[in-house]
């Protein structure tokens, strides 16, 4: 735990870091990722808690299909909401695990939600953590696209790995 | 029916080249408009497409993109009930050939229904507005929009095609506009069923 918190007492800035979405239709998935994603870890001495924001712009999202991800950012409103973000309300720091609880901000909605991420990497000057969780379409108020007059699926798994590096 | 044959063939191969040649991507160093953008596309919706000059599209790239999205719904759902449609067609096609007689009528008119809708499904993709982005990648909708050249090629010239068998007076002559036909028929059915497949395909 001390080392944890020798981590921690730290800032860290997100970089090198993906975030993979994957849809489903009963005709075919796909999947959709990004590596332009900023954020920075820090803590708050006055909390005792650590704290983390990251953002991500939709339209850096690449599925492998122009086509797909133009219509993605009208689905996503991503005109009006550019955007996901993400803001942690909590972090519990466990011996390979970390426990992270925040909002979502998506297509203009906000939703709380809770992810386990592994810690996979811990050096002096870095981090990195996998995890992943799944979010419900409908639930962001997002239309959903259809192929051959059936929607895809409401809900959407989402991957990450994110690298935190030592702020100089 | 040798001339026939070839004249039909050289119109075909000369709408290929030209249609292959305007789908593929040119570059377009605006900032507010995709780059790669198919000449088609960008010759109605570029900077100064001929769809901006008369004052048709919509004023944001937003309202584009939804009336995009929009085309391409329609599109997909026409394009589907003229593929069903045209496949029935050529079964009916093909009882002709074998000497039933009974579907004629249902085969001219029909012939109607499949070629407006198939064209009316062509218009909504081809005068849709740009996406986001066109990359230079291979993709199965690359392929999509590259064989819609091949099957829009044979949906044009089937009409001419079918009308060509009645002016024909010999039986070898009727028999050999038949063929042509009903072979270019297949070609359009197989690369419209191919086109509709890839569509589906992830990536």
């Amino acid at each position: 735990m001390l080392f944890f918190s020798i981590l921690f007492s730290t800032d860290y800035q997100v970089e090198n870091s993906k975030v993979t979405y994957y849809g489903d239709h009963y005709l075919h998935k796909w999947e959709g990722s990004t590596g332009d994603i900023r954020g920075d870890v820090q803590y708050d001495e006055n909390k005792k808690q650590y704290n983390c924001s990251v953002v991500i712009p939709i339209s850096t999202f690449s599925s492998g299909n122009d086509s797909r991800d133009s219509n993605m950012l009208i689905y996503c409103k991503a005109f009006d909401f550019p955007n996901i973000t993400f803001e942690s309300k909590s972090i519990q720091v466990n011996t390979n695990t970390l426990d992270i609880e925040g909002t979502i901000e998506f297509a203009g909605k906000r939703k709380e939600f809770k992810t386990v991420a592994q810690l996979k990497t811990l050096e002096d000057d870095q981090f990195s953590i996998e995890g992943e969780f799944g979010i419900m379409l409908s639930e962001f108020d997002i239309e959903r696209p259809s192929l051959l007059f059936v929607k895809m699926e409401d809900l959407v798994l989402i991957k990450y790995s994110i690298q935190g590096v030592q702020n100089e | 029916m040798l001339d026939l044959t070839l004249t039909s063939f050289k119109k075909w191969i000369f709408f290929l080249t030209v249609g292959l040649f305007i789908s593929v991507s040119y570059s377009n160093p605006s900032k507010a408009f995709p780059e790669n953008m198919p000449l088609h596309t960008k010759i109605l919706w570029g900077e100064s497409g001929v769809l901006r000059k008369i004052k048709l599209a919509p004023e944001t790239r937003k309202k584009e993109l939804q009336l995009r999205v929009k085309m391409l719904q329609l599109h997909q759902k026409i394009a589907l009930g003229s593929l069903t449609t045209f496949a029935y067609q050529s079964y009916l096609g093909k009882q002709l050939v074998d000497g039933n007689y009974e579907n004629y009528d249902l085969h001219s008119k029909m012939s109607k229904v499949v070629w407006s809708t198939y064209m009316v499904s062509a218009g909504l993709s081809y005068f849709a507005p740009p996406g986001m982005k066109y990359s230079k990648k291979l993709s199965s909708m690359k392929i999509h929009r590259l064989l819609s050249w091949v099957h829009f090629a044979g949906m044009a010239s089937i009409p001419w095609l079918g009308y060509n068998i009645s002016t024909k007076t010999s039986i070898g002559e009727r028999d050999n506009a038949i063929n042509l036909h009903q072979n270019v028929a297949y070609a359009t059915l197989f690369t419209m069923s191919f086109s509709a497949l890839l569509s589906f395909l992830p990536y």
